[in-house]
């Protein structure tokens, strides 16, 4: 067996990816009792927990937890993981990015105890105030820095497509954080608005979508062991994306006070993100081809291949919502949720999934503790998924087309509010079944990891 | 260690199969395969995409210069005299004698536009608001302006 040295590169992947796994339980944990509160709106109201635990301010903390400690902080691991591969070298600066992760725990825990205390910007994925928003803008610097001197350090000539995806992303974030989380303090109205969500739905589009995306394209080749299906198309969905995302935020003022051209410029780009993704998925299905019987083996893959399907129905859905007339109908309903969760949970967070199951063996040198803890894991997240998408489609647009027959207040809102109970309760149980698919994943690789550190014991008390 | 129990050797492991260097991140990789081990395919784009850009790259030209806004409002829905009839007529004439409410004929003349706006949107007394009825903007309007001419 391997002799560990001293210094582990993967020290900083590690302590991404472990931190990662606690919010993953605690968001969703807060999303969960968000679903309940639907069914009860009375649920946990006793006490203090009457006002911490009240919807406005658990919701973005929900929000919040998900995109920023799971999600980011599982992003930022993959990042220290696969650059040093496809640099073939060592991460730079491995002290700062061991360092980084400590601070970004505190600011998502920061963030989480204000906006308990009922602190807010209003601004849809940025609830957090000003001060944690200039460390976060750090943070993401700090983060920027070491990945682009990895990169420039790197033994390895071609820059693989990952590595496009991942510099842009970086570069991305950072701009649009800044740029929408100014127009609280400095903006009003719907300029105002128009910037909030140019933040909201480019957070999405250009960092959890392109580091995905990423992530995905090394993935993909190294799981199925086949080539890359096309350099080419995943250079054109690149270029498009990086084209197109950065337009999208407008769509989501559609119908509204705001001038003509601009809802044109918010829809025309948004249609055009069909380049991209279909491209993505041809290069997806193109690199899959023959290996479709190794599918079923594999769990990593199974993750990768229906998060990739979910990409396609999420950017399906969207250019189709963009438009005057869907928009009408399920702009404020329960549609949207449904929407958000197909991207962030089905798409990305199922490849975040394959990715720590890829990687966290190589990292700890030990195999995952049980695969059919893993399958299941799958499974639950899968079912749960699909419970939830279709209970908050349905109900989304039996609300929207009862608002436009003018059940928007009064006794008729009620009851249409009492009509979708039904709809709520299936999104509950779907909330609760990706719940406990999250908590198998997180006791699995925490038995494996424990497994690991025994085994290395085992090997220095024996050496 | 007892981790022989989940030795799956039917499947696919790629931490078992896959020959990288060991986890120690030295820049030692045959040099055959692509970056991080990585090959890459170089296959044409597919017509049917071929297609898609096309007609993508048409319609936007085509929305760009045709679209125009969506009137969500409809008129048949602001019907004053058959919203009356369902919402009001319970408590309210259309004579002056009065039922569970006064009757309303010339009502116009015993509030001015504004006060009259007031009571439909907030209600009055006993009488419930309009929206609490379930009527919206357009079709308070619609009931306002049939009253009116009562």
């Amino acid at each position: 067996m391997s002799v560990k040295t001293e210094i582990d590169p993967f020290r900083p992947a590690k302590i991404y990816f472990y931190s990662s796994l606690f919010w993953l339980g605690a968001g969703l944990t807060y999303g969960l009792i968000l679903s309940l509160k639907f069914i009860w709106p009375n649920f946990l109201a006793y006490g203090p927990l009457q006002i911490i635990l009240q919807y406005g301010r658990i919701r973005p903390i929900h929000t919040n937890i998900v995109l920023f400690g799971w999600l980011t902080m599982a992003n930022v691991g993959a990042l220290f993981y696969i650059i040093p591969k496809l640099c073939r070298n060592r991460l730079s600066f491995p002290r700062l990015a061991y360092g980084s992760a400590f601070i970004w725990n505190a600011v998502v825990f920061a963030g989480t105890v204000v906006l308990t205390l009922g602190y807010t910007t209003t601004t849809e994925y940025a609830e957090w105030p000003l001060w944690i928003d200039i460390i976060v803008v750090l943070m993401f610097g700090a983060i920027a820095f070491i990945c682009f001197a990895t990169i420039a350090n790197r033994n390895e000539k071609q820059l693989y497509v990952s590595l496009w995806y991942f510099m842009g992303s970086l570069i991305w974030l950072i701009g649009l954080y800044i740029i929408g989380n100014l127009p609280y303090k400095m903006l009003s109205g719907v300029p105002q608005f128009l910037i909030f969500w140019f933040y909201g739905h480019n957070v999405i589009g250009l960092w959890f979508t392109t580091v995905g995306v990423g992530i995905l394209y090394y993935l993909l080749p190294l799981l199925t062991k086949n080539p890359l299906y096309s350099h080419k198309l995943s250079l054109i969905g690149f270029w498009t994306i990086a084209t197109f995302y950065v337009w999208n935020g407008p769509h989501h003022l559609q119908n509204g006070p705001i001038p003509l051209w601009l809802m044109k410029a918010g829809v025309i780009p948004s249609v055009m993100l069909i380049i991209p993704v279909w491209s993505v998925l041809a290069n997806v299905f193109g690199t899959l081809k023959g290996k479709w019987h190794a599918v079923p083996h594999n769990v990593p893959l199974m993750f990768v291949v229906v998060g990739s399907i979910f990409y396609l129905i999420t950017c399906l859905q969207g250019p189709f919502h963009s438009l005057q007339g869907p928009s009408s109908v399920i702009k404020f309903s329960d549609w949207v949720p449904g929407h958000a969760h197909l991207p962030l949970f089905g798409a990305f967070s199922f490849i975040a999934f394959a990715m720590m199951y890829y990687a966290i063996p190589k990292i700890i040198d030990h195999d995952i503790h049980s695969k059919k803890l893993m399958g299941a894991h799958f499974w639950f997240s899968v079912v749960g998924m699909f419970l939830f998408a279709f209970s908050t489609w349905t109900a989304g647009v039996l609300e929207g087309l009862a608002w436009i027959e003018g059940a928007q207040y009064g006794m008729q809102f009620v009851e249409m509010l009492v009509g979708m109970r039904p709809l709520f309760i299936i999104r509950a149980i779907a909330g609760a079944l990706m719940l406990v698919g999250q908590m198998i994943f997180v006791v699995n690789l925490a038995v494996t990891i424990g497994k690991a550190r025994n085994a290395q014991k085992g090997q220095e008390n024996s050496a | 260690m007892s981790d022989e129990h989940h030795k799956d050797k039917d499947s696919i492991d790629p931490s078992e199969k896959l020959k990288e260097q060991k986890e120690s991140g030295e820049p030692i990789q045959s040099t055959d395969h692509g970056p991080g081990g990585i090959r890459m395919g170089n296959a044409k784009i597919p017509p049917f995409l071929m297609i898609t850009y096309v007609v993508l790259a048409l319609w936007a030209f085509g929305y760009a210069f045709t679209a125009v806004p969506l009137n969500q409002v409809s008129e048949a829905s602001a019907d004053g005299e058959a919203i009356f009839q369902q919402s009001c007529l319970g408590c309210h004439n259309v004579t002056n004698e009065p039922s569970v409410g006064p009757g309303l004929e010339g009502v116009s003349e015993r509030y001015d536009n504004e006060e009259l706006q007031e009571i439909l949107v907030n209600g009055i007394g006993e009488m419930p608001s309009l929206p609490a009825l379930g009527l919206n903007t357009e079709q308070i309007k619609a009931v306002k302006e049939y009253i009116l001419e009562l």
